[in-house]
């Protein structure tokens, strides 16, 4: 009996769901990959007082960003996003926190 | 009616505080919308007995002045600590009548808490707390006594 992962592999899945985007690891002219990018509003707060803020996180497979560190960016409809961490490293699929 | 003393002073206090950016200070605002300006923010804290002299009220409250901005180049805590540093010279600086107009007998700046951005994040947030004692003619909360 097959499971849903291998009738979805990850790199279809991606494909499928993903953003274009230029993965440039550290210098131009990069390269065209899938990868997902998520604008999330959150609060920063400082006491009581807060400012809303647009959080944004880039889902990719591992495989399609080598070298991937602080520093790399991504261009996303032609706006540039550094990677400022990875958040999670499942070992098939990154997320980064981008700014 | 007039403002009471108390009133006062938070109303001196927030008018020193423009001095720190360049958009209206708010006062007990939580929000305003997504900006790369300097957000500020001051809060009226619990007033309490602070004692009592002939014919006086003696009475302490906490002013919270909330920043929050977006780091630039540099490192965010060499922000933070220049921003410390502006808001004691901006409120209670040496220049500065530390009186408010004759209605605090003194003010004290008591604690700076700055949060620095979470991963993906350029938010600087910093918290300083004044405590300030006035005093007003006893059950008068109106007048300041003239000394």
């Amino acid at each position: 009996m097959s499971n849903f992962a291998d009738l979805m592999p990850d790199a279809d899945l991606m494909e499928l769901l993903g953003d274009d985007v230029i993965y440039i690891a550290k210098r131009p002219p990069g390269v065209a990959i899938k990868a997902i990018v998520d604008y999330d509003n959150q609060k920063v707060f400082a006491g009581e007082s807060y400012v809303p803020q647009t959080n944004i996180t880039v889902e990719a497979l591992k495989a399609d960003v080598p070298g991937v560190a602080k520093g790399s960016r991504f261009v996303h409809e032609s706006r540039t996003l550094t990677v400022d961490a990875v958040l999670i490293n499942d070992h098939t699929y990154l997320t980064l926190a981008v700014r | 009616m007039a403002d009471t003393i108390r009133e006062r002073i938070i109303q001196a206090f927030v008018q020193r505080a423009a001095k720190l950016t360049n958009v209206p200070v708010k006062r007990v605002e939580r929000s305003t919308a997504e900006s790369k300006q300097r957000f500020v923010s001051v809060w009226d804290l619990a007033d309490q007995d602070a004692g009592s002299a002939f014919g006086q009220d003696k009475r302490q409250f906490g002013m919270g002045l909330e920043v929050i901005w977006q780091q630039t180049a540099t490192n965010p805590s060499i922000e933070a600590n220049a921003l410390m540093g502006e808001i004691t010279t901006v409120m209670i600086g040496s220049t500065t009548d530390k009186t408010f107009g004759g209605l605090v007998n003194s003010i004290r700046l008591t604690s700076s808490s700055p949060n620095y951005p979470d991963d993906g994040s350029n938010a600087i947030t910093l918290t300083v707390i004044f405590t300030i004692n006035y005093t007003t003619l006893a059950g008068d909360p109106y007048t300041a006594p003239a000394y």
